[in-house]
């Protein structure tokens, strides 16, 4: 993977993409163009992903992020009161226990970062995740992206795969009470 | 001969810039996609107004100009001679930004379609292949809910919604149903899928005998859910006329309308192109005894192409319309479900043998 100059022009060109559109999402008082440039958002990370030669993930993330997640939303704001109209101002309660949240993800963030980097053997760069780090060392250079994805899943991260399989079950059980409980009053 | 020629007017330019050969190659390449793509609209509105103007016995498109050629010259010319109104409590920027967000997908999905033998007739085999096509498509239904939306008009407004709701029921049991040609061929590529099928037409995935056959449920999943994402009539909600005067487009007219025609039209022919890389053997002949060499591999696969965009339009100029619950009860308690017993068993036999 080269690292020239091209690479880290266009690097910063999308991570500066997304940090606008980041800041506009929590800015704009129109709910529906934060979805937007929410959408625009989730593009300019899987920009990023295929910046780090990961094909796969970034095309899983505009499948899921911007098909899916933002399709979704989209529908809930069209069911919102304030669909017709330019919105309202700005209304955001609880600022202390955002910023603790937001303290704590930096935090968590930070660790996942120093932990990749303690964990990886000194040839790889800091920035490559563990998954990522699998699917170098792949055995065959003909195995592509998405197989060795795959036994990287099946393989050594089956227990998480497992965890995410059993939290999505969770959220669809939920999911369906939740609507059986406002449909039945 | 001239001292002169394309070729090395390229190369000295592409010298004196220090590009890369790869980015023109990429330029020509992007705007010959784009005049294929107009091409195609072109040829599909004029077979559409034929063909439907022959069924529900329309009298325009049977006698304007010889053989009725002109009417898409006409239907073309109105369009671009409209006046492009704006509604006035419209929000500005996503009204102007909603067409490209529905015309920009449909146009990069021709990158990776193999319309021939993929040596020549590809612009670009990506590892991704399938995967890259349902992403991508993903994104015209936000287009579609912002132009809804972004019109103020609450007839475009529920012609969004209910296309966001169709849009995303029908991707479910469409991308199931496209997992059964990866699982049979084992790969992603849209090359290597239209390759692993071979030139027997018993092998292709549409009724693989090497599946006895249980593909075939797969090939009827996508193609219902094609119709479905691409609006077709039996499930064209989101611009029912009698309903919602036009959908979500409504408020559209000129330019930024001709734009939302485009990618429909467009996405049709699109939809069918990958069903037949998918399960009707890509640029194979049917026989190996036929020629699928060169300009052949275009014909066949463009045979097949087309065979299937008649038979969309046939349905659309036959059946009525549904009604949304029906829509969505048989995305998600009957296309899903055979899907899902599809992919489970399918792959089932590509395990075990």
């Amino acid at each position: 993977m080269g690292r020239d100059v091209v690479w880290w022009a266009f690097f910063y060109l999308i991570s500066a993409f997304v940090l606008f559109n980041a800041i506009i999402v929590v800015t704009s008082p129109t709910l529906f163009r934060c979805l937007l440039h929410l959408m625009l958002v989730f593009i300019g990370v899987a920009g990023l992903f295929l910046l780090q030669g990961a094909i796969f993930l970034a095309g899983v993330q505009v499948l899921i992020y911007t098909g899916g997640v933002t399709t979704l939303i989209l529908f809930a704001v069209m069911l919102s009161e304030e669909v017709v109209g330019k919105g309202r101002a700005l209304v955001s309660r609880g600022k202390g226990m955002g910023i603790v949240v937001a303290a704590c993800f930096l935090v968590l963030m930070f660790a996942l970062y120093s932990s990749c980097v303690v964990f990886l053997p000194p040839t790889y760069e800091a920035h490559i995740s563990p998954v990522a780090q699998f699917v170098a060392k792949a055995p065959s250079s003909a195995m592509g992206n998405v197989e060795a994805f795959g036994v990287a899943l099946l393989t050594q991260f089956l227990v998480p795969f497992e965890f995410v399989s059993v939290l999505i079950l969770v959220a669809i059980v939920g999911a369906i009470t939740v609507a059986r409980l406002s449909g039945s009053k | 001969m001239y001292g002169f020629s394309l070729s090395s007017f390229c190369e000295r330019f592409l010298k004196w810039t220090k590009l890369p050969t790869d980015l023109l190659v990429g330029v020509i390449v992007a705007v010959f996609i784009f005049f294929f793509m107009t091409f195609v609209v072109l040829a599909l509105v004029y077979l559409f107004r034929k063909f439907v103007g022959f069924v529900q016995v329309r009298l325009g498109p049977r006698y304007v100009g010889p053989r009725g050629l002109l009417q898409t010259v006409c239907d073309a010319l109105k369009l671009l001679a409209k006046e492009d109104i704006m509604p006035e409590n419209a929000d500005k920027g996503v009204f102007i930004a909603a067409p490209l967000i529905v015309f920009l997908p449909a146009y990069l999905v021709y990158i990776v379609i193999p319309f021939g033998h993929p040596s020549h007739f590809q612009p670009k085999d990506l590892n991704l292949g399938i995967l890259y096509v349902l992403a991508i498509t993903s994104i015209t239904v936000i287009g579609i809910v912002s132009a809804g939306w972004a019109s103020g008009s609450k007839w475009a407004t529920i012609g969004g919604m209910r296309s966001a709701a169709q849009l995303i029921s029908y991707e479910v049991p469409m991308s199931l149903s496209v997992i059964v040609p990866v699982l049979v061929s084992g790969s992603l590529s849209m090359k290597e899928i239209a390759q692993a099928q071979g030139d027997r037409f018993w092998h292709w995935n549409f009724f693989n005998l090497n599946y006895f056959g249980l593909t075939f449920p797969a090939f009827i999943i996508y193609m219902i859910c094609a119709l479905a994402e691409t609006n077709q009539i039996p499930f064209d909600l989101p611009e029912a006329e009698s309903e919602l005067v036009a959908g979500y487009n409504v408020e559209y007219s000129g330019m930024r309308f001709a734009f939302f025609f485009l990618a429909e039209f467009s996405n049709l022919f699109v939809v069918c192109a990958i069903a037949t890389t998918l399960f009707l053997g890509g640029w194979h002949a049917p026989f190996p005894f036929l020629p699928s060499e060169g300009l052949w591999s275009v014909l066949w696969f463009m045979l097949k192409t087309w065979t299937l965009t008649f038979v969309a339009l046939w349905i659309r100029a036959t059946y009525p319309r549904v009604r949304i619950d029906q829509l969505m009860e048989f995305a998600w308690k009957r296309l899903f479900l055979v899907a899902l017993i599809d992919v489970a068993v399918v792959s089932l036999i590509a395990a075990t043998s």
